[in-house]
C-alpha cells in the first residue's frame, strides 16, 4: 500500500505541473525509477563475527575424513601430513597461545556419514572451522551445512568443481582442480603423445562426474569426444563392464577418475587381457598405494599431481617445504612413509596455521577468511607460490606429471 | 464534490478516468492479495506435506536400522536446492519422538524437543507454531511399517517464505497496475485535451465575438474558427457548426433589431404627435419626443422626471383602473393638458404597454385636438343661438309683461302727478315695490339668457343634473305654458353628481325640450286627439350611472327613421326651419362626458329620449 501511496503522490505532482511536456517526460522516468527501486532487496552480506570454537587455550578445528574403509589410505595419509605440522606448531607454542585441537571423525568415504559427522562437529563439538576433508562426494554433501553455519572449510583433498564454482568464500581450496588435472592429462595425451582415441574410466559419483566433465571439456578443445566411457560404483570393485567397453573401443589412452583400489584392479585386468593403452590417473587416486598395488603392471602409468613429489633424493633441487614435511612426518609418525597425499595434508595445515596466525588473538570466522584472502604469493617452499584473493579461493594451480617407473613415481615434464 | 464541480471540463474528464482506474486497480489489488495469500498458503502446505511424505518413504529403512547418518542426509536432502527457502527445518524422530536426525546446523532451538514430543505422529497434520521466533507451519507425517507407526518426519515450513513470495508477486502486480495507471494517466490526459481543446478554442472565439460585438464575424473568421477547433466529423464539429449558424442568425436578428430601433427612433423623434415614455408604476416620464417638448413648452430635461398626471387633468384613478395590465390601448379623449406658460391644450390620450430599457413602461401619445374642441364649441354655440332665435318671440313677450306692468305703474304715478292728486302713501309704496319686482324679473330673464347664450369652453366640472333641469325650466317653462304645453319635472333629489359642464348640459336639455315642444306643436297642428301637450323631464340614478329621460306626447318618431335621427344634417322639418344638427350635437356633447343617448317611441304616441352618464363617485368607489 505504501507503494500505492508513492505512486499516487507522484501522479498528483505530475498532475499539478501538467502541461510542460519536457517536465512531464522527466517525471515519467522518475516514476519508472520508483518502480525499479521497489525491486526485491539484496540479501544481507554474508559476514559473521562468529568466534565459535576459539577457546582460551585452544582452537577447535573439525575434520570428517576416511580413516578406514576402501579410501582409508587417503584419509590417513592426509591426516598424518596435516597433523605432523599441527603437532609441530602445538609443541612450539601454538598460535597466539592457543593450541590447535583437531577433532577428527571417520566417515569411511561415505557421504551420509560425512554429513552426519559434520553436523555433529558444528552443532555439538562447536568447532571454529572445518579442515582437511577428503573426497568429492563427501565434501560436496556438506556444502549446504557450510553455507548455513557460515563456517569456513579449508583444505579439501578433492579437486571437484562444485567446491570452486560458484565462488564461495567459505570453501577455501588449496590444490588445483580436477578440471585443471584432466586438462593437463588431455594436453599430454593428445598434444604430446598424439593419441586421439581417449576413453574415460570413472567412479560413478560426484568425483567421477567431475573428472568426466573436465576431460570432456578438455577434449572438446581438440574437437574430440571420449571414444568410450566406463564406470564403477563407489566402494565396489566392479570394473569389468567398464573395462570391456573401453577395450572394445580400442582407445589409445584411458583417463581414470577413481580411487587406487578400483583403478589398480582395472589396470591389472587390462594388462592381463593384453590391453595396454596409456593409463592416466588423477591425484586423488593415491599414487603410492596405486603403484604398490600394481607392482610391475604399474610401469608407465601416468598420474597427475597437484603437489611436487615428496622426496628429497631428487638431485640437487631439494624443496624446503617438502624437506620439512618429511622431517616432521619422520618425527611424529615414524612408521609412515611420505606421500603426495600426505604432503598435500601438510600444506593444508601450513595454510590453516598461517590464516589462524594472521588475525591475532581476537580471531573470528570473518577475520579468518579475510586473513585467507590476504595471503598472496606465499612461499610454501615448493617452488610454487600460493595466492588467494577476494574472489579466488583456490591457492595453487600447478599440475605435476608423474609416471610410475620401477614402482616409484617419477616427475617428468 | 463542490471542488470537483469547480474544476474545468478537462480536469473533470481527467480526474474521472484516473479515479476510476485507481479504484479498479485497488480493488483488483485487494482481491488478488487475499486470493494469493490463501492460495499460496495452501499450496505451500501441500507441497510441504508432499516433501515430508517423500522423506518419510525414504527414511523407513534407515529408521529400522537407526542409521542416523543416512537419516541426516535425507533430512538435509529435503532442504536442497530451492526448497531451502521453504523448508525451515526437518526432523526425523522415532516412535518415542526422540530426534534421530535434524537439519539444525547452527543450533537446536530450545523448545524443539518438546514440540516434537507434543505432536500426534499417528496421522498427518499441519500445525501453526512458533519455533525460535519464526512462525512456521509444522508438518507431521508418520513413517509407517505395516500398520504401525515407527517414527515421524516433522517439517517446518517457513511462513516468511510465503510472505516473501506474496510480496514479490504483489510487487510485480502493483508495478503492472501502476504502469497501467500511468498509461491511463497519459491516455486520459490526451483524451481530456482532445475533447476540451476544441471547446476552449470555441470559447475563445466566442469571447472575441462578444468583445467585438459580432463585428469580426467574417467568412475568414469562421473558417479560422473551424480550423482551430480542429473539428472533423464528430459532435464537436456539429457543435461548432451549430454555433456558427446560431451566431450568424444572431447577427442577422441583431442587425434587424438595430434597423427597427432606428426606424422607431425616427418615428418617435419626428412623429406628429407628442409621445411620452412613462413608467408603468410611478407614471414618471422617462422620455419624451421633440414634439412633446415643443407642444408643452418644457425642455426635455424638465419633462423627464415629471409625473404624467402633473401635466394635465388626467384622472389618475381612472387611468390606473382602466389600465390593469395594459394589454389594450386606452384612449382618453379631450383631456386638458397644461403648458409650461399656463396655457392649455386638449389632447386625446393613446396608451400602449411596452418595454423600454428593460423596464415596463407605457407609451403615451397625446394628440393635440384643441382646434377640434374649439370648432365643436363654435358649432354648439351656433346651434344654441339658433334655438334662442326661435325663442326670441316668446322671450320678448316674457320681457314685455314686466315692462307692461312697470309701464302701468309708472303711468299711474305720472297721471296722479299731473292731476296733482295725492297718492296714498301705501299705494305709492306698493307701485314702487311692484316696479322694482318687475325690473328684477326682467333682469333675471335677461341674465338667464345671457348666461345661456354665453359661449362655453370644454370643461369637466362636478354638476348636479337637477340644477340644469331647473335652469332650463326657468328659461323655457313659461313659454311652453303659453303654447299649452305642460313641462312636468320629476326630479330625484338624491342622484349623485356627474362630471360635465352646466352650460353644455343645459343646452342638451334645452335642445331636447324644444324638440319635444316642436313635436307636440306638430301634433296640435294635425289636430289629433290631445287637449294639452305634455313634456316630462325625470331624473334618476341607477347604480353607478345617472341620467334623465325627456318624454313627450308629440307626434312620435317613425321607427324607420330611428336610425337616421342622429345623423348630421338630417331633418324632418321644412327647409329653413332647422339645420339637422340638433341631435348630433347633443350626442357629441353627451359622448364628451362619457354618456349615452337612447331613444324610444312610436308615431302618434310621443317620443322619449334617455340620457345616461357615469356617476361621479368620490374616490372612484361606491
Amino acid at each position: 500500500m505504501a507503494h500505492y501511496f508513492i505512486v499516487s503522490v507522484m501522479i498528483l505532482k505530475l498532475f499539478s505541473h501538467g502541461g510542460d511536456r519536457q517536465r512531464v517526460k522527466c517525471r515519467f522516468f522518475l516514476l519508472l525509477l520508483v518502480f525499479l527501486s521497489c525491486a526485491p532487496q539484496e540479501e544481507p552480506k554474508t559476514e559473521t563475527e562468529d568466534s565459535t570454537g576459539i577457546m582460551t587455550e585452544k582452537i577447535l578445528i573439525g575434520s570428517s575424513l576416511a580413516l578406514g574403509g576402501h579410501a582409508g589410505y587417503l584419509g590417513t595419509q592426509t591426516l598424518q601430513g596435516a597433523m605432523s605440522y599441527i603437532r609441530h606448531i602445538n609443541e612450539t607454542g601454538g598460535i597466539h597461545g592457543r593450541t590447535i585441537d583437531l577433532i577428527t571423525m571417520d566417515d569411511e568415504y561415505d557421504p551420509a556419514q560425512c554429513l552426519y559427522n559434520t553436523q555433529k562437529l558444528i552443532l555439538e563439538k562447536k568447532v571454529f572451522a572445518l579442515f582437511c576433508y577428503v573426497g568429492t562426494p563427501t565434501t560436496v554433501k556438506i556444502i549446504p551445512l557450510v553455507n548455513e553455519a557460515r563456517i569456513p572449510l579449508i583444505g579439501m583433498f578433492t579437486g571437484a568443481n562444485r567446491l570452486r564454482q560458484p565462488v564461495n568464500r567459505y570453501l577455501i581450496n588449496i590444490r588445483a582442480s580436477y578440471y585443471q588435472e584432466t586438462e593437463a592429462a588431455v594436453d599430454l595425451i593428445v598434444k604430446t603423445k598424439k593419441v586421439d582415441k581417449v576413453a574415460v574410466f570413472y567412479q560413478y559419483d560426484e568425483y567421477g562426474f567431475d573428472g568426466l566433465r573436465g576431460t570432456e571439456m578438455a577434449l572438446k578443445k581438440y574437437g574430440l569426444i571420449p571414444v568410450a566411457k566406463g564406470s564403477y560404483v563407489r566402494g565396489t570393485l566392479d570394473v569389468e563392464t567398464g573395462l570391456e567397453k573401453i577395450i572394445e573401443s580400442g582407445a589409445g589412452a584411458v583417463i581414470m577418475i577413481g580411487t587406487y583400489d578400483s583403478c589398480a584392479k582395472f589396470i591389472n585386468l587390462a594388462r592381463e587381457r593384453q590391453y595396454s593403452p596409456l593409463f592416466h590417473n588423477v591425484s586423488f587416486v593415491g599414487s603410492e598405494e596405486l603403484a604398490r598395488r600394481l607392482g610391475p603392471n604399474g610401469e608407465g602409468v601416468i598420474v597427475t599431481q597437484v603437489v611436487p613429489p615428496p622426496r628429497t633424493d631428487e638431485g640437487a633441487s631439494v624443496l624446503p617445504g617438502v624437506d620439512e614435511y618429511i622431517r616432521l612426518l619422520k618425527r611424529y609418525y615414524p612408521d609412515s612413509n611420505p606421500s603426495f597425499v600426505g604432503l598435500e595434508g601438510y600444506l593444508n595445515a601450513r595454510i590453516l596455521t598461517e590464516a589462524l596466525e594472521r588475525p591475532g588473538r581476537d580471531i573470528n570466522r570473518e577475520s579468518f577468511i579475510r586473513a585467507i584472502e590476504s595471503i598472496s604469493n606465499y612461499d610454501l617452499g615448493i617452488q610454487n607460490l600460493l595466492s588467494f584473493g577476494e574472489n579466488d579461493y583456490q591457492g595453487l594451480d600447478q599440475v605435476y606429471y608423474t609416471i610410475i617407473q620401477n614402482g616409484e613415481l617419477v616427475l617428468f615434464r | 464534490m463542490k471542488m470537483f464541480n469547480e474544476l474545468t471540463l478537462k480536469n473533470k474528464i481527467f480526474i474521472s478516468c484516473l479515479g476510476f482506474i485507481l479504484l479498479v486497480s485497488i480493488l483488483i489489488a485487494l482481491f488478488t492479495r487475499s486470493l494469493l495469500i490463501t492460495g499460496l498458503t495452501n499450496e505451500l502446505k501441500k507441497r510441504g506435506t508432499g516433501i515430508a511424505q517423500g522423506i518419510a518413504d525414504s527414511s523407513r529403512v534407515h529408521l529400522l536400522t537407526k542409521n542416523q547418518a543416512e537419516l541426516t542426509v535425507l533430512a538435509y536432502d529435503a532442504k536442497l536446492g530451492n526448497r531451502k527457502d521453504m523448508v525451515k527445518y526437518l526432523i526425523i524422530s522415532d516412535k518415542e519422538s526422540h530426534i534421530l536426525a535434524h537439519t539444525f546446523t547452527t543450533g537446536l532451538p530450545l523448545n524443539i524437543e518438546e514440540i516434537v514430543k507434543n505432536q500426534n505422529i499417528e496421522k498427518e497434520n499441519v500445525a501453526d507454531i512458533l519455533v525460535d521466533g519464526h512462525s512456521v507451519f509444522h508438518v507431521v507425517v508418520p513413517v509407517e511399517e505395516g500398520i504401525y507407526t515407527i517414527g515421524s518426519v516433522q517439517m517446518g515450513l517457513d511462513k516468511q517464505h510465503i510472505e516473501s513470495l506474496i510480496a514479490d508477486l504483489r510487487l510485480v502486480f502493483l508495478s503492472f497496475l501502476s504502469l497501467v495507471t500511468v498509461i491511463f494517466f497519459f491516455l486520459s490526459h490526451r483524451l481530456a485535451l482532445h475533447i476540451t481543446k476544441p471547446v476552449s478554442a470555441l470559447i475563445r472565439h466566442t469571447d472575441q465575438m462578444i468583445e467585438s460585438d459580432f463585428d469580426i464575424l467574417s467568412k475568414d473568421d469562421l473558417d479560422k474558427m473551424i480550423r482551430e477547433t480542429g473539428a472533423k466529423d464528430d459532435e464537436l464539429a456539429k457543435l461548432t457548426n451549430s454555433f456558427i449558424k446560431m451566431t450568424t442568425r444572431l447577427k442577422q436578428s441583431t442587425d434587424r433589431l438595430k434597423n427597427s430601433q432606428k426606424k422607431y427612433l425616427s418615428l418617435f423623434q419626428s412623429g406628429p404627435n407628442p409621445i411620452f415614455v412613462v413608467d408603468k408604476n410611478t407614471f414618471e416620464i422617462l422620455d419624451a419626443n421633440p414634439n412633446a417638448t415643443s407642444l408643452f413648452g418644457y425642455g426635455k430635461e424638465e419633462l423627464i422626471g415629471m409625473n404624467l398626471f402633473d401635466l394635465g387633468s388626467l384622472d389618475d384613478q381612472k387611468f390606473i383602473a382602466d389600465y390593469p395590465d395594459g394589454s389594450a390601448m386606452v384612449i382618453s379623449s379631450k383631456v386638458k393638458f397644461y403648458k409650461k406658460d399656463g396655457g392649455y391644450v386638449f389632447v386625446n390620450i393613446h396608451a400602449s404597454p411596452s418595454e423600454y430599457r428593460n423596464e415596463d413602461v407605457i407609451i403615451v401619445a397625446a394628440t393635440d385636438i384643441s382646434e377640434l374642441v374649439e370648432k365643436d364649441s363654435q358649432l354648439i354655440q351656433a346651434s344654441k343661438m339658433t334655438n334662442l332665435e326661435k325663442m326670441s318671440a316668446g322671450i320678448a313677450h316674457e320681457i314685455n309683461q314686466p315692462l307692461n306692468a312697470i309701464k302701468m305703474g309708472s303711468e299711474y304715478l305720472a297721471m296722479m302727478g299731473e292731476k296733482k292728486q295725492a297718492v296714498k302713501e301705501e299705494d305709492f309704496l306698493m307701485v314702487l315695490k311692484e316696479i322694482s319686482t318687475q325690473v328684477s324679473r326682467a333682469a333675471e330673464i335677461v341674465g338667464r339668457l345671457k348666461t345661456f347664450s354665453r359661449k362655453a369652453d370644454f370643461a369637466r366640472e362636478v354638476i348636479d343634473i337637477n340644477d340644469c333641469v331647473r335652469s332650463v325650466n326657468k328659461i323655457i317653462g313659461r313659454q311652453l305654458a303659453l303654447q299649452n304645453i305642460d313641462l312636468i319635472l320629476d326630479l330625484d333629489k338624491s342622484i349623485p353628481p356627474v362630471l360635465a359642464h352646466n352650460n353644455r348640459m343645459e343646452q342638451v336639455i334645452f335642445n331636447l325640450v324644444t324638440n319635444a315642444r316642436d313635436a307636440v306643436n306638430e301634433r296640435f297642428e294635425t289636430g289629433r286627439g290631445i287637449e294639452r301637450g305634455i313634456v316630462k323631464i325625470s331624473t334618476f340614478s341607477d347604480r353607478d350611472s345617472v341620467g334623465f329621460v325627456i318624454s313627450d306626447n308629440g307626434i312620435g318618431i317613425d321607427p324607420a327613421l330611428m336610425d337616421n335621427i342622429f345623423e348630421s344634417f338630417y331633418t324632418t322639418k321644412q327647409m329653413g326651419e332647422g339645420m339637422g344638427l340638433g341631435l348630433p350635437i347633443i350626442q357629441g356633447i353627451v359622448r364628451d362626458y362619457n354618456g349615452a343617448v337612447s331613444v324610444a317611441g312610436n308615431p302618434g304616441e310621443g317620443a322619449s329620449f334617455r340620457i345616461l352618464f357615469p356617476a361621479h363617485l368620490k374616490n372612484g368607489m361606491e
